[in-house]
């Protein structure tokens, strides 16, 4: 274990001296910043919108897909091995690959701008999302859904009336702590041209345009804060 | 109607993966049409896994299971979903869908009758929801009928689950350890409730019990397991402490006399809840 620290820390090229160096220069555009630009609020607010929208839609899009392929991944619910295990690697794959990476795929593929954030956000989180989804339902008693079945109660049956009504909570909590993680995750997605106020943080750091990189970083504060309180507020009441 | 026994078990023996002893050696019975039965047994006689046999949530290594004068283990799908129909489970933990009210949970007994459309849309029959308001009042709970289940006492959630088998309307019931999760005096009342109520419809019962008092009571006739044997098979009202012994392997004279039943005394085990 000490062996990997060491490599690891040789590997990140901790170097304590490059900091220190560093320091001034922080200090120096922290002052420099002061007062937050007000030029163009306007557009820095549509940006943050933006933002806002890529990962609404995003998370929406991948609640979809993962609510339909949920059930095919959770052993309680598929316990055919064929069916299941090949849905998780399918979810396993797109879970382990970021929506930053996706998104700089989908700007290739489909140009630059939020669309290709949204594919982005949407494909990464439905990996994510199934996972969490069929864990949540694996983790339901066993006992009601086979007293259900057993009535000669179908398939879709089960899983409209035994098994939705015991999840829903749990899957709409996991659903709105995705959206708050994809807001955060969003608010960078510009950086590599997929929309959103990503683009305006990158261009002011261009442009040494320290008040206005305020602004920016301060909005982005404002929102993530504003939606994980709002998120978090609706998931007490869920639980 | 069939003719011939509601139930029929014929040399039925399963042993578990990695147990040396068989949990169920060459068990076989025929349960009469409207006849109200026993298994009798000590825990880990078998009974838990006799029933698992009976609703096919485990396959049996030998031996086969009638009901109905159908073997469920033949049927597939469709067929299988129809045969399931006719029989109505209970089981010890109750299993209501918690967040269901009480309403609902009897109205899952309806799935079997229902198209899948209206189950998606919770659109039941007129008929099939005056059924479930009559089946909950039939066992005293017309006023917990909006709560929901996991708001109900034991013994309240397992009315509910016997309404949710008299709305399935099947001929044949299995009760596995019905009130092992209930207080002695209220696991009195739910078997009171059961056994009126299979009276009324005719429906046969088979159900597993562990207290002497409470078997004697309902049941017209006991079978008892010991070590995955049947060593016992009579009418409930001939019931006696040979039996007794046979099933529990001690004498019965400290906790249960023949004397007292169909008594409601305290067994010594019949006060565990959980």
């Amino acid at each position: 274990m000490l062996a990997v620290y060491a490599v690891s820390v040789r590997l990140a090229d901790i170097d304590l001296a490059a900091l220190l160096d560093g320091l001034p220069r922080l200090a120096d555009w922290a002052q420099r910043s002061w007062p937050p630009s007000t030029a163009d609020l306007g557009a820095l607010f549509l940006a943050a919108a933006e933002t806002f929208a890529i990962a609404l839609v995003g998370t929406t899009l991948a609640a979809v897909l993962a609510l339909a392929s949920c059930t095919l991944a959770a052993r309680n619910v598929t316990p055919r091995a064929l069916v299941r295990l090949p849905t998780r690697w399918l979810l396993n794959t797109l879970r382990g690959i970021d929506s930053f990476v996706f998104a700089i795929l989908f700007v290739a593929a489909v140009g630059l701008g939020p669309f290709a954030g949204v594919l982005g956000v949407a494909l990464h989180t439905w990996g994510s999302m199934a996972k969490l989804f069929a864990e949540t339902i694996e983790d339901m008693p066993a006992g009601p859904l086979d007293a259900v079945r057993l009535t000669g109660a179908s398939q879709p049956k089960l899983v409209s009336y035994a098994l939705v009504p015991d999840v829903l909570p749990g899957l709409s909590s996991i659903g709105l702590y995705m959206l708050e993680f994809n807001v955060r995750t969003s608010t960078v997605l510009g950086i590599v041209g997929a929309g959103g106020i990503g683009l305006e943080l990158k261009n002011s750091l261009d442009l040494l345009n320290f008040p206005r990189l305020l602004t920016v970083i301060l909005i982005i504060l404002v929102m993530v804060t504003a939606v994980d309180q709002l998120s978090s507020g609706l998931r007490r009441r869920l639980a | 109607m069939t003719v011939g026994p509601a139930v029929r078990v014929s040399d039925l023996s399963h042993t578990y993966a990695g147990h040396a002893e068989p949990a169920l050696s060459q068990i076989s019975f025929d349960v009469a049409p409207g006849e109200v039965m026993v298994v009798l047994g000590p825990s880990g006689a078998g009974k838990t896994t006799l029933f698992r046999c009976l609703t096919q949530l485990v396959e049996p290594a030998e031996g086969s299971v009638e009901l109905a004068g159908r073997r469920p283990a033949d049927l597939r799908g469709r067929e299988l979903r129809l045969a399931r129909r006719e029989v109505g489970l209970i089981f010890q933990q109750f299993n209501l869908v918690r967040r269901l009210t009480a309403e609902q949970n009897v109205l899952a007994g309806r799935l079997g009758h229902t198209p899948t459309w209206r189950v998606l849309l919770r659109r039941f029959e007129r008929g099939d929801r005056a059924l479930a308001q009559a089946c909950l009042t039939r066992v005293g709970l017309s006023e917990q009928a909006h709560q929901r289940a996991d708001r109900l006492s034991g013994g309240q959630q397992q009315r509910v689950a016997i309404a949710r088998v008299l709305a399935q309307q099947s001929s044949i019931l299995l009760a596995d350890e019905p009130v092992a999760s209930l207080d002695p005096a209220t696991a009195t009342d739910v078997l009171d409730v059961l056994r009126a109520v299979a009276r009324e419809r005719g429906i046969t019962v088979l159900s597993s019990l562990h207290q002497v008092d409470l078997a004697t009571r309902f049941a017209d006739r006991i079978i008892g397991l010991r070590d995955g044997c049947l060593v016992v098979d009579r009418p409930a009202a001939e019931f006696g402490s040979t039996d007794y012994a046979l099933i529990f392997g001690r004498s019965a004279q400290a906790d249960w006399s023949p004397a007292s039943a169909p008594a409601n005394r305290r067994m010594p085990d019949s006060g565990r809840t959980r």
